[in-house]
Formats: structure tokens, sequence, C-alpha cells
């Protein structure tokens, strides 16, 4: 079986296991979620050990990586959270997987690693990035269940909270220990490169998070966080020039 | 009092976000030759160069004064929340010195070349000289994929060190880094009886006619020579006849040149202790006890 059929698989049966979620909430589906999450990771794995290099090098790896995290919270935190959040989360990461399997053939193929990336800080600071990503995706999920009005008991207040602590802390983390890379590698623990710039941007604007009264704007300001860390994490690769042009 | 501090929190942190933002962009625009309403605006906020402007220094002071008006005046705030304003407040003062003080040098040396550091900055008393001793370009044995370069320099004409890419040295009030490198292919082009040394891509002069030399391939074993009206394709040792004159290339090799990154670091350590120990207060200032 090839890759790509692999990962056809995989998104039928996550797209199964939310669809099957929506009308009937079964062991069943969880099955299915589950067996999908497996052959998700191992599809992972099979790629580390084929390339001999880890998931996050390069735009597919990074979009196979990213769904696995938000399926691998849902799967093993799963009573943390309720329908919706669990069904969106499920739509958000069939979207990611969507995006990879409609990548060009030539972005699938393994890539050099340039030399200065050859480094120990790339297993702290990179993965640290994605965890936050993924915090940060489930706080979305929770942002937009309270703008929809779906749910704003205080139960969700302090799950959104919790969320939005852990992606705030790993977003601080990542800047930081990249700044210790930055420093071993290119002499500069900060050079005003646009990916460094936008980190500290997605920062700053979720830092306004903690000090908002108001539930809904604090909705809004992690919609926004969200976009912009988007932002970041695609556009300024292909529109602004820097020292972090990798994917 | 509370939300004062979050109001002008907020708006600070939006004219921040704000002029970041924009500065990302512009900064990559090269400055426009017309004085249009859109470069008065650009130069007024200097955006091409906002990083390195007062304006925006001032940004992040007011920015500062914020915090500490926080820490002073609201007193529902925990001590671990004011342990990591005060931290960042120290961070920004910090940078801002950090930046400021020290330079940063590039330069590119080739084998057997010596630069002093009077040169790269004649303020300085502490010269000494640097000079390339060797520079070798590790290549993945299967794939012959650049995998990382080392240079050996001698400072100070006693001093040997060996810096490659990640692995640094400090020298003094110096760190020395392995940046990248330029490869120039130096051949010696015979024109009918005339021998000329060019590194390519150069544009040479004979008998009045001005011709371009440029590499084909990554190998720098194939060369284009191209005059106003005509070009052609030149291979080493293989005489070519080109607008009647006679070229050939007798000899070629490739120039390997260092690029080195000299950076002063004066107080650069302690802003990355500062660092280290933010990163514990935000834990702390999260999850810590209330």
């Amino acid at each position: 079986m090839t890759e790509p059929t692999v990962l056809v698989v995989i998104v039928c049966l996550y797209l199964f296991s939310a669809i099957s979620d929506y009308y009937k909430d079964t062991s069943y589906n969880s099955k299915i979620f589950v067996a999908g999450f497996i052959i998700h990771s191992l599809l992972v794995i099979y790629r580390v050990v084929k390339t001999g290099q880890p998931p996050f090098i390069g735009l597919y790896g990074n979009l196979l990586l990213l769904p696995l995290l938000i399926v691998f919270r849902l799967v093993f935190w799963q009573n943390q959270f309720s329908k919706f959040i669990r069904r969106s989360a499920k739509i958000f990461a069939l979207l990611i997987l969507g995006a990879a399997i409609l990548l060009p053939a030539s972005m699938k193929q393994p890539q050099t690693v340039k030399p200065a990336l050859k480094s120990i800080w790339m297993f702290i600071h990179v993965p640290a990035y994605f965890l936050g990503y993924m915090s940060i995706i489930i706080a979305l999920i929770f942002s937009i269940s309270i703008l929809m009005e779906k749910n704003n008991d205080k139960q969700v207040r302090k799950k959104l909270c919790t969320e939005v602590k852990i992606s705030f802390f790993l977003l601080n983390f990542g800047m930081i220990t990249g700044a210790f890379w930055a420093y071993q590698s290119w002499g500069n623990y900060w050079s005003w490169d646009p990916k460094e710039t936008w980190a500290l941007i997605n920062i700053l604007i979720l830092s306004l998070f903690f000090y908002e009264p108001n539930l809904k704007k604090r909705a809004w300001i992690v919609v926004f966080t969200f976009l912009s860390i988007l932002f970041t994490f695609l556009g300024v690769n292909y529109i602004l020039p820097g020292l972090h042009s990798y994917l | 009092m509370k939300e004062t501090f979050y109001k002008y929190y907020k708006y600070c942190v939006l004219t921040l976000v704000i002029f970041l933002g924009l500065a990302s962009f512009f900064t990559n625009i090269p400055p426009q030759p017309s004085d249009t309403l859109f470069t008065q605006i650009l130069s007024f906020f200097n955006l091409p160069n906002f990083y390195n402007s007062i304006f925006h220094i001032i940004l992040w002071l007011i920015l500062a004064s914020i915090l500490l008006y926080g820490i002073i005046r609201i007193k529902n705030f925990t001590p671990s929340l004011k342990f990591l304003f005060l931290l960042i407040i120290i961070l920004i003062f910090s940078i801002i010195y950090e930046k400021s003080v020290n330079k940063n040098y590039t330069v590119n040396l080739r084998t057997g070349e010596k630069i002093t550091l009077k040169q790269l900055n004649s303020t300085r008393a502490d010269s000494f000289n640097i000079q390339l001793h060797d520079f070798q370009i590790k290549r993945n044995s299967r794939e012959k994929v650049s995998v990382g370069s080392e240079s050996k320099l001698i400072l100070d004409s006693k001093d040997t060190i060996s810096i490659s890419i990640n692995d640094p040295i400090q020298y003094n009030q110096y760190k020395f880094y392995q940046q990248s490198y330029h490869l120039y292919p130096q051949i010696n082009l015979k024109i009918n009886d005339t021998i000329l040394i060019v590194t390519a891509p150069d544009t040479i002069s004979y008998d009045n006619q001005e011709y371009a030399i440029q590499p084909i391939n990554q190998k720098y074993t194939r060369f284009r020579i191209k005059s106003d009206n005509n070009h052609t394709s030149l291979i080493k040792n293989q005489p070519v006849y080109f607008e009647s004159n006679r070229f050939q290339i007798v000899k070629g090799e490739i120039i390997k040149e260092s690029l080195i990154q000299i950076k002063e670091i004066q107080g650069t350590k302690l802003v990355l202790f500062l660092l280290f120990i933010y990163l514990f207060s935000l834990a702390y200032a999260l999850w810590g006890k209330k």
C-alpha cells in the first residue's frame, strides 16, 4: 500500500467517525477513530524511519504531524471535551490532512536538512511550537463554541483558559529556545527576522487574553491569535523572505 | 486602577503589533526614489528601518512603564505576576543596552587572507589580526551535498581556533561563527595569445569589446561567454572561435571564500540568562500558587 493510499484511508476513518459522531455517539465510532489514530501514528513513524528525519521537517511533514497531535489529545483526553469540541477538532484534523493530500508531489519528497538545522535545539524549539499550535487550535474550537453560544458555562471558560495558558507558555518556550539556538547558530539571539517578529506578535496578541474580563472578547483574541499564527506558519515563509525560510 | 492598566496595556500592545507587523513587510521593500505620500508615510514612521529606530525603542519603554505602573499601583496582582513584570522590564532594558553596544561584522576571507579588527571598527582599542588558515567544506559521501563547513583561523598571529556551523568559539570579548561560504570559479582564459585571470561571473574587455563570462553548471566546468549580440559555451581545454577570436580555458580552479560572523558579546549572556529565568517565572505565574 502506498503512502497516499494510507493517507486516504486515515482521512476516510476520521471522516466516518466525525459523520457517525454527528448522528450517534457510540463506542463503535470511538474505535474507528482510534484505528485511524494508530494508522496515522504508524504513517508518521514510517516516514521518520524512511527519511531519517524528524516529522517536523518540510510542509508535508508538518501537515501530517499537527493533526496527529490534535487527534492524540482527543484520544487520550476525550472526557475533557464536549461533543461539539470533539466533532470540530476532528473536522480541523481532517482539513489539515486534506491540505497534506492536495500538496504537489514535489513537496512530499524528503528535503535535505540545512547544516544549521542539525542541532539538539531543533528537537526542543520546533516540537514546543507544534504543541503550542495544537493547544491554540483546541482553544480556537472552544472560542468558536463560545462565539456561537453553543456553550458558555464556567467549565468552558476554565478549559479555554487552561488551553490558552498551555499555548502561551509553549509559544514563549519555543521563542526563547529559538533565541538560544539562534545565538549558537547565527551568533544573534534575535535578528528581527520576519518569523521571529511574527512569533513575538503572536505572543503579544495572546497576552491580551489574560487582561480581558469579557469572555466573548477573550474568544475573539484567540481567533486573532490563530489567524496570526496561521500567517506566521505559512504566510511568512512564502511572502517574507528571511532566515527561517525552511518550509 | 486595574481597568486603567488593562486599557493602556492593550493600546500599547496593539500599537506594537501594528508597527512590528508593518515593518516586517516594509523591511523587504527597497527605498523608493519618488517622493510620494506613501514614501513620506514610510519615512515618517521609519518603517523600512523600524527595528533600529528610536520610535521602536520608545514603544518598548512605554510598555515597560505600563508594567511598572501595574507593579506599583495594583494591589491584587500576585507577587509572582509582579516578579514576572519586573523581569520583563529588566529584559527590555538589557536587550536595548545589549543591542546598542554590540556590533556584528561579517567578513569574507579566502585561505591565507588576513584582516584586522581595526578595519572593521576603528573605534575598538583591542584590535587583533584574523587570518583564515584553512577552509574545508564537508560533503555528504553519498549525495555530495554540503553538510557543513569548517574554518581554521589564526587570531592575533598566535592562537589557532576552529569554527564550524553550530560550533562557535569565543575569543576575548568576541564570538566567532561560521556563517556560510561562497564558491567562485577562477579561470585562466586565453584569448588568442593573451591570458586573463577571471573570477566568474565577470565581464572582461578585449580588443574594445566587452565579454561576460558566466558559469553554466554548479560544478563550474561549463561557462557561457556573451557579447552584445552573441553567445556561446566554453568547456575547459576546448578552444572555441567566437566573433573572430580564439577562446580557451587553460586552467580552472574553485576559490572558496568563508563567511565568518564576528559578534561583540558584551551583556549577551546576561540577556540569555534573564530569558531563561523568565520562562520559569512565567510558568510559576501561570500555574503556581495564587
